[in-house]
């Protein structure tokens, strides 16, 4: 899995436990890393266009404090991608720690 | 590279110094539609950032959002661009278009039958020829005229467009010649290791690759508009 698939799945991720708008899925991925992982913001809503054209994900804009926001949601089709790319995962980290051997 | 040598050979190669710089190159070649999108994206994370931390300098706010150039290509992926956008049919065709665009098929079939018709000969068949071609650009100008998917009126704009045309007409013409005997089949395939076969095949391939750069653009105007 390359960085772009890894952070479609972390946004994905996000996205699954509430709807958000960008500057908040960016620091969902910080705070629940605990620092270790920070999403470049030039690379973030590529990601979530890119999300959104496929139907992973649907966005509406709201007014809030005056402003226009864009609220992320996810859709049931990226329900179901997120739950793929985690057997997936689980798979792949499974494997590396099975060749590095040694307690998790 | 040292910057100086950079800024000579093109400014777009510089690293943007303000945001406004960086959006500029981040939204390069999109549509006004996908750059106002994307714009509005950015400037609103911007202003969540500034009132989360008020201290953080421009400079600061460019090296986390990262290379620009690297965001251009990647929202190039998803969002149509001006180039995409030249490549999609028209919104509307008109009736006059269609018809006109059925002209190069029946002038290469009048062009074929010329001599038989100048002997009287095959007047029914040349007649019935014209009237499937019209019929084929009227019923061109009816299915595009209808509200159909992005992908599937793009696709049908381009295989009945008039290079598209072109190519039937030459195939209308060799048919003809097959059918009167002026044409052999062993004509044909000699023929087809000639440099003209070359030509019209490279049309074809042309016009195929044309229609897959088309397929793909109205693709990201479907998700756009969905």
């Amino acid at each position: 899995m390359n960085a772009r698939e890894q952070l479609r799945m972390l946004i994905l991720a996000v996205l699954d436990r509430q709807p958000e708008h960008g500057y908040a899925i960016a620091q969902a991925i910080n705070t629940r890393s605990e620092g270790l992982l920070r999403a470049r913001e030039g690379t973030l809503y590529p990601a979530l266009h890119a999300l959104e054209a496929e139907g992973l994900i649907e966005s509406h804009e709201h007014e809030v404090a005056g402003r226009t926001r864009r609220e992320y949601r996810l859709t049931d089709k990226g329900r179901a991608a997120l739950a793929r790319t985690r057997r997936d995962w689980q798979a792949q980290v499974g494997a590396v720690q099975a060749v590095l051997g040694g307690n998790a | 590279m040292t910057g100086e040598l950079r800024s000579l050979l093109s400014p777009r190669l510089q690293p943007p110094r303000t945001v406004a710089e960086w959006l500029e190159v981040a939204t390069d070649g999109l549509t006004p539609e996908a750059a106002h999108r994307v714009r509005h994206d950015y400037l609103n994370h911007l202003q969540d950032t500034l009132a989360a931390q008020p201290d953080l300098t421009h400079t600061d706010i460019l090296r986390r959002w990262g290379s620009a150039h690297t965001a251009n290509r990647e929202l190039r992926r998803t969002h149509l661009t001006v180039r995409d956008a030249r490549r999609l049919p028209p919104r509307h065709l008109s009736l006059g278009g269609s018809l006109w665009s059925a002209s190069a098929p029946v002038a290469g079939l009048t062009v074929a039958a010329l001599p038989d018709l100048r002997r009287g000969e095959a007047v029914t068949p040349f007649l019935l020829s014209v009237g499937i071609l019209t019929a084929l650009a009227l019923l061109r100008w009816w299915v595009l005229s209808r509200p159909l998917p992005p992908t599937r009126r793009t696709a049908a704009y381009w295989l009945t467009e008039p290079l598209g045309g072109a190519l039937m007409a030459g195939l209308v013409a060799a048919l003809w010649f097959l059918h009167t005997g002026t044409l052999t089949p062993d004509r044909l395939m000699a023929w087809t290791r000639e440099p003209a076969s070359w030509v019209a095949l490279s049309f074809l391939s042309l016009h195929i690759w044309r229609l897959s750069l088309a397929v793909n653009a109205s693709r990201k105007l479907g998700a756009e508009t969905a």
